[in-house]
């Protein structure tokens, strides 16, 4: 009865960063539920239309009617007063606990967080002994001691669940001290007390709340398990557990009994869980997208047309989905890749280049979506086609090289399984054959002893051999066309240039095409054929590499050769491009309104 | 609630081992657990005692009853060593239990290793079959949720909700109304030994187990969707689907390992929730295990069964907590088995 409330990555989520966003139904309902629950508790000598006690033994075992709105249990007492009035010793004795949970946890949480040093490693160890105490379980060690005491008990309980608090409160409060404003509030000789209660503590506020309404209905689920065994409030009067205790001694005559009192604890607690889910999703930073694409239902079209080109990208339009609409990332890109050529795909970041390259290779990811054009492939279009039809062409005639290598393959796997089932998938090798393909690729791939690069896994790697990995992995298939997405650049400059010889090294010996994405101009220099200059989500420009830099054609290409640090003069700043330049789409739709601003295009 | 902390912890544990520059991290891991489980038993059995010792003379009312002179009192404390000193009563309980000895029951009379032993495996098997349950349909449900998306998650999410809300042994009552009273397909109460009959033992075990893994499958779901969606939204899935690997083993054999360590620490949190559980739903079922021991003692004060029943609870949830440490080591490659 405990739940998890937040993966650990949105733990210091800021709350300030929070935006308020109109309450959903659910949250509506259960903040009204928890708010007539409070006010009938709070009023029942008021407003009950019964006394707990009062018995009216010829109306007995009723089921509900306009005078009993629950009816009435076995001595004709009315059930929904009974309700009222039992719901105030279980309330209160889950306010005990949650109390106790909140200020251990507060307070030992901030004072270990915000501490560091030996305060917090004595801390962390408390709380990994109380976490290992079997908690349900020292709660009967004290009620028997304590006869009947639940008081004592939630107390224990909310003791013993704190170390859970005290956790999250921790790294909530190390993430803020780490921040440069609490730096600057400790030099400038602030109080430790001033900088967490004015700093860190408003920080963690939303986490705290979150926590505590969900540890809340876990306290009340556990009173009311307590009460049911007969440790709470003694019969006659009335506790919300006692009520399912006492209804389950007539269960086979009155089986209605059982349902008031236990729709009750359902639907507070289901309340504070539905609050403490929708607070959270208002602090998390925001819901994880698959990067895994659907399939697509188009079935392969049998006609194939003539194929002029290896790659043929035709009027390509890709957007992600928002609200009821969709927001174009790519429009009407088009361009072509012939057998053994490198195009290169040149572009600020958030120009849509790296968006090509996943609309090509089929892998736009979970909201995205091509909403036209054509990816036509050796005359197969690929836009929309199933994941079987797509199975002839992903990593075995077209592969792909991630930017982040670190990232790009599985962390739990070894480097060689995982290589293995590539060749297996892609090249239709089986058996022995395998490892001695996965051998042959990582020595392809120029790594010195490939045996011991097969049994390490992706983080007991660098980058440089991460990316030679990931290259490796690409070329199982022996693709025709390599989509290299920024092979370089999340990759130290002194091994930037090994990656980018070997690619050419590759080429040379298998002949394939490469699409490289990049924004280094030494690169287009160094090996690309043709350039394809993007902007804004759209084509600019297109032109062979030479008279892209002896002569660009567009504004945009032209700023952007400038903005090329490696020309940069020492001591000068760097130069940066600005000002708006004019796309197709826009030229086009301006000179159909016939108003082209001329000082828009410098 | 549980694996939240103990995720924390593990990625404590984990930066510890991944700065550890020899030695066998796994086997670190290990001994730091053992390290933490001694003090847990010392203070969870020196509570038990410390506890007993405010209120002297608890169990001679007990047995005497409210009327019995302070002359008599005394003489049954004496008879029954009470009057000692505390430490000393802790001592020869402590040393007792090299002996198999942990003294007898003020209630029943019965020797309180008796009585465990009688009532252990009824829990355990409870316990076992809810978690083993709780696993296998949560991962089922959480996968198909993180997959799908759409309605199916929203319901899921919903049931999950629902799940964590609902007090088991409400749940427990309303399954006997319907499945053993209206259908007549379940014995309502009771237990057999799966040595005595088989079939009976199963028959009886349906109810409970479905009662108690409710809570735990909407629990290991949510921590299955969480994780699952995660481990989807890494590059590394993208990078292997463009490279031809497919969606089937994208999500079983690549995400579902990527998530499995979250998943593992709430199974293992849910089956130590599941020991607790079984206190209130053997009263219900009137299932003669552990559970059901430390109810009737605690409501007739009679500490020498509870402090048994606190130990071997104890032990159970450390030995659980550590097979979870070896499995934990076994699945992060971060972590380098020895």
């Amino acid at each position: 009865m405990s739940t998890a409330v937040i993966s650990t990555t949105n733990a210091s989520a800021p709350a300030s960063t929070r935006s308020w966003k109109r309450p959903s139904v659910p949250l509506i309902l259960a903040g009204a539920w928890l708010l007539i629950t409070v006010v009938s508790t709070l009023l029942a000598k008021v407003i009950a239309p019964y006394g707990p006690l009062e018995q009216d033994i010829l109306n007995g075992k009723q089921t509900p009617s306009l005078e009993h709105l629950l009816g009435t249990d076995v001595l004709g007492r009315d059930v929904l007063s009974r309700l009222m009035f039992g719901a105030s010793p279980t309330l209160s004795s889950v306010v005990i606990a949650v109390i106790v949970y909140v200020v251990i946890g507060v307070v030992l949480g901030l004072v270990a967080g915000y501490s560091g040093g030996w305060v917090d490693r004595i801390i962390v160890g408390y709380t990994s002994i109380v976490i290992a105490l079997p908690g349900i379980i020292v709660l009967f060690v004290v009620l028997s001691v304590f006869r009947g005491n639940t008081w004592i008990a939630m107390l224990v309980f909310g003791f013993t669940a704190s170390p859970v608090m005290i956790l999250l409160v921790r790294s909530s409060a190390i993430a803020v001290r780490n921040e440069l404003f609490v730096d600057a509030a400790r030099v400038s000789g602030l109080s430790p007390l001033y900088i967490v209660f004015r700093h860190v503590l408003p920080r963690s506020r939303g986490l705290i709340i979150v926590q505590a309404a969900v540890f809340g209905a876990t306290a009340l689920i556990v009173e009311s398990s307590l009460s049911y065994l007969g440790f709470g409030t003694q019969q006659p009067n009335p506790s919300w557990g006692n009520m399912i205790s006492e209804a389950a001694t007539v269960i086979a005559s009155e089986p209605w009994l059982l349902i008031p009192p236990g729709a009750v604890i359902a639907l507070t607690a289901l309340s504070l869980g539905v609050i403490g889910d929708s607070l959270r999703d208002s602090i998390s930073s925001g819901w994880s997208t698959s990067k895994l694409t659907s399939s697509g239902t188009r079935p392969a079209s049998e006609d194939k047309e003539p194929a002029k080109h290896l790659l043929e990208v035709r009027d390509l339009s890709v957007g992600y989905f928002a609200g009821n609409g969709i927001v174009p990332i790519v429009r009407e890109v088009g361009f072509t890749i012939d057998r053994g050529e490198t195009l290169g795909l040149v572009g600020e970041s958030g120009s849509g280049k790296t968006t090509v390259a996943f609309g090509v290779l089929g892998v736009v990811g979970d909201g995205v979506a091509v909403t036209a054009g054509s990816v036509v492939f050796d005359g197969n279009d690929l836009v929309g086609q199933s994941d079987a039809v797509l199975a002839k062409f992903r990593g075995k005639r077209i592969a792909y090289v991630a930017q982040e290598p670190m990232v790009a393959l599985g962390p739990s796997h070894r480097i060689g399984d995982q290589l293995a089932e590539a060749v297996e998938r892609n090249d239709g090798v089986h058996g022995e054959a395998v490892k001695k393909r996965v051998i042959e690729l990582l020595t392809l791939v120029e790594l010195r002893n490939p045996e011991l690069v097969a049994r390490k896994y992706l983080h007991e790697l660098s980058g440089g051999m991460a990316q030679r990995v990931s290259i490796a992995f690409a070329l199982a298939g022996r693709p025709e066309l390599l989509v290299a997405d920024e092979p370089t650049t999340a990759l130290d400059v002194t091994v930037q240039a090994g990656i980018l010889g070997l690619l050419k090294k590759l080429q040379d010996q298998t002949g394939m095409a490469m699409l490289i994405i990049t924004h280094d101009w030494g690169v287009i220099a160094d090996v690309c054929d043709r350039v394809v200059v993007m902007y804004k989500g759209e084509i600019v420009e297109q032109a062979p590499a030479e008279q892209i830099f002896s002569r660009p054609g567009h504004p945009y290409t032209k700023a952007l050769l400038e903005s090329n640090p490696h020309g940069a003069e020492p001591g000068q700043d760097l130069p940066v491009i600005s000002g708006t330049f004019l796309t197709p789409i826009m030229e086009r739709e301006a000179a159909a309104s016939a108003v082209l601003t001329p000082e828009m295009s410098r | 609630m549980r694996n939240v902390a103990q995720r924390l912890l593990n990625q404590q544990a984990e930066s510890y081992t991944v700065t550890s520059i020899s030695g066998e991290p796994m086997a670190r891991l290990i001994l730091i657990r053992i390290a933490i489980s001694i003090p847990v038993l010392f203070i969870m059995t020196i509570l038990t005692f410390l506890l007993a010792s405010l209120v002297p003379g608890d169990a001679a009312t007990t047995i005497l009853g409210q009327d019995a002179t302070p002359e008599r009192i005394a003489e049954l404390n004496a008879q029954l060593g009470l009057d000692r000193p505390i430490m000393v009563q802790y001592w020869d309980w402590l040393m007792g239990i090299f002996r198999g000895d942990l003294g007898s029951s003020i209630y029943s009379g019965e020797e309180v290793t008796r009585l465990i032993a009688q009532r252990f495996w009824p829990t355990f098997f409870l316990a076992f079959f809810a978690a083993a349950i709780s696993a296998i349909v949560g991962v089922t449900f959480g996968i198909i949720a993180a997959v799908k998306g759409g309605w199916i998650a929203r319901v899921l999410d919903g049931l999950g909700m629902l799940g964590i809300s609902l007090p088991n042994f409400w749940i427990a009552l309303l399954l006997i109304v319907y499945f053993s009273g209206t259908l007549g397909l379940f014995p309502a109460v009771g237990y057999t030994a799966p040595e005595d009959s088989f079939p009976d033992f199963l028959s009886h075990m349906v109810l409970p187990v479905a009662a108690l893994s409710f809570a735990g499958i909407a629990l290991i779901a949510k921590q299955t969707r969480e994780s699952m969606a995660e481990a989807m939204s890494r590059d590394f899935i993208r990078f292997m689907q463009a490279n031809g690997i497919p969606r089937r083993q994208l999500i079983f054999k690549y995400g579902l390992r990527y998530a499995s360590i979250p998943i593992l620490a709430t199974i293992s949190a849910t089956f130590i929730t599941h020991i607790g559980g079984t206190v209130t739903l053997e009263s219900v079922f009137a299932i003669p295990g552990m559970g059901s021991l430390v109810a009737r003692s605690t409501t007739n004060h009679d500490l020498s069964s509870i402090q048994g029943a606190v130990l071997t609870f104890t032990i159970a949830i450390l030995i659980v907590n550590i097979i979870t440490d070896v499995i934990y080591s076994l699945l992060n490659p971060k972590v380098k088995a020895a």
